[in-house]
């Protein structure tokens, strides 16, 4: 089998399943979510395979997935309405489904998930992208258009507005389980 | 809390922290059982929002025909059969929990009482960067200079450094505990002072108060005041007085009073660490006339520049660093 195919079967077993995790927080359907990975994943293949054995192809394939993912809401959009005006539309945001909170079985979890999903958009986008797909801060940076600067703030502001919100929801459980743990040790 | 603690955390969580900011949110936990608090939270809750990432079953072998089908991919590149199919367990919600609760416990209890137990190093990444000690003293290093102390200076019951190349130390006034520094072939010990110590040229200059200089072998000490240094030639401790320019690692400021041309441009390749040679253009009346010039956080080219217009010759970069010389 020849380098690049090997090459491009690898990336596609190590990151399927991620990308389609982050194209779902974007899509909420987790057919188009495949749907967009495969496109992602073909793209690549005829027109990028020089990437197939640079460093930065992960960088490139979440931001490939993120771009492609908007786009298709925005075609969706486009396709049942009609605008009025020429305002270009927000971009869309990542965020857990309902149905995502809905199969979460236990209340507190849901608890830690909603507060998830309270954070402000671009904390949250950064927090998910460093955090669920395991970025460094530079890709995170690179994919989102961002300074690293801005993604630690980011990153900060996150996780001290997501303590606040979720600390609540888990401190009696954790403080007993760290105590005994502590005093095991 | 200072606004930057939450992003120093969330470095130190996601394995983009440096060695010294690891270091700096280690000692802002033990000097404050609030930031200690804060960190432990957070770094519970940052295991927690594992267990709510949602499962996202896919069939990854159907995918891979499907996009072979598209890119006409030799058929007979099909997947391993290993991971032809996706394998879902399902574990019981308390075993996640449990899970992450144990690595939050563990993590924290790891970073914050064992990992203290060992050396802290720090090299310095630039000129002039800027350590701050457990007990509040300062350091100013020179790029390159390796710093070094244990977590019993963390805990206050040493205070014991060890320096490897140039640094600028500003020794916070402690009289039960005094402050004493490894220098390879010296130690030097303190109480609350300013000073500089170069392991390269082995020799340390007091700015302000009074230091100690220990000969490691055979053990002579000499006794300097501010304004002094020593200078450890050969095998003998040799007493100087203290150039001004021994304080730049702290004050960022060159300073020459009515000194030759030559020696001027010696300092300045040794201070800013860049050579910069005297071309056989210049005469030896040129190299010995007397400048007086001041600069504060300059760049070497900066120093060139206004050292040419003074003078009225011209300098160029060279391989490896840069030259001085008379225009025709």
């Amino acid at each position: 089998m020849a380098a690049n195919e090997k090459a491009f079967q690898q990336l596609f077993e190590k990151e399927y399943e991620g990308l389609c995790r982050y194209a779902y927080t974007f899509l909420h359907d987790e057919h188009t979510a495949e749907d967009v990975v495969q496109e992602t994943f073909v793209k690549i293949w005829e027109g990028k395979q020089a990437l197939l054995q640079d460093s930065s192809i992960r960088f490139y394939l979440f931001t490939a997935v993120r771009n492609n993912s908007i786009s298709y809401l925005r075609k969706a959009k486009a396709a049942a309405t009609t605008y009025t005006d020429t305002t270009p539309e927000p971009d869309p945001e990542p965020s857990l489904s309902a149905s995502q909170l809905q199969h979460i079985e236990s209340e507190k979890a849901r608890q830690i998930a909603e507060a998830l999903n309270k954070l402000p958009p671009k904390c949250r986008e950064v927090f998910l992208l460093v955090k669920w797909q395991g970025l460094s801060y530079k890709d995170t940076a690179a994919t989102l258009g961002l300074s690293v600067k801005t993604v630690e703030n980011q990153m900060g502001k996150a996780l001290k507005i997501f303590k606040n919100t979720a600390f609540d929801a888990i401190s009696v459980l954790l403080l007993l389980l760290l105590h005994f743990i502590k005093t095991t040790i | 809390m200072n606004p930057d603690f939450y992003d120093l955390i969330a470095k130190v969580l996601s394995h983009e922290a440096s060695p010294a900011e690891t270091a700096a949110l280690r000692q802002m936990c033990a000097a404050d059982p609030a930031a200690q608090k804060a960190f432990e939270e957070t770094a519970a809750v940052w295991a927690m929002a594992e267990t709510v990432m949602p499962a996202f079953p896919v069939n990854k072998a159907a995918a891979w025909q499907k996009i072979q089908a598209r890119t006409g991919m030799d058929e007979g590149a099909s997947l391993p059969e290993n991971f032809r199919k996706t394998k879902r367990f399902s574990l019981p919600v308390w075993t996640r929990w449990a899970a992450a609760a144990v690595v939050a416990a563990l993590g924290t209890t790891l970073l914050l009482q064992q990992l203290p137990e060992k050396t802290q190093t720090i090299v310095a990444q630039a000129d002039r960067q800027e350590v701050t000690l457990p007990d509040g003293s300062q350091v100013f290093l020179k790029k390159d200079a390796r710093l070094q102390y244990t977590t019993a200076f963390a805990r206050k019951q040493q205070r014991h450094v060890t320096l490897e190349g140039e640094a600028f130390f500003e020794v916070t006034k402690d009289p039960q505990h005094p402050f004493t520094i490894d220098a390879q072939k010296m130690r030097v010990a303190v109480v609350g002072t300013s000073f500089l110590v170069n392991t390269t040229a082995q020799e340390v200059s007091v700015r302000t108060g009074k230091v100690e200089v220990t000969q490691s072998e055979p053990g002579n000490a000499l006794l300097l005041a501010a304004g002094e240094g020593v200078r450890l030639s050969g095998n003998k401790l040799q007493r100087e007085v203290a150039d001004s320019n021994d304080y730049f690692l702290k004050t960022g400021r060159i300073v020459f009073n009515n000194k030759s041309f030559e020696a001027i441009i010696g300092d300045i390749s040794r201070i800013l660490g860049v050579p910069v040679q005297i071309d056989a253009s210049i005469s030896t009346a040129g190299r010995e006339q007397l400048v007086t010039y001041t600069a504060a956080a300059p760049s070497a080219e900066a120093v060139l520049t206004d050292l040419c217009r003074i003078t009225g010759y011209q300098w160029r970069k060279e391989a490896g660093g840069y030259r001085i010389f008379q225009a025709r």
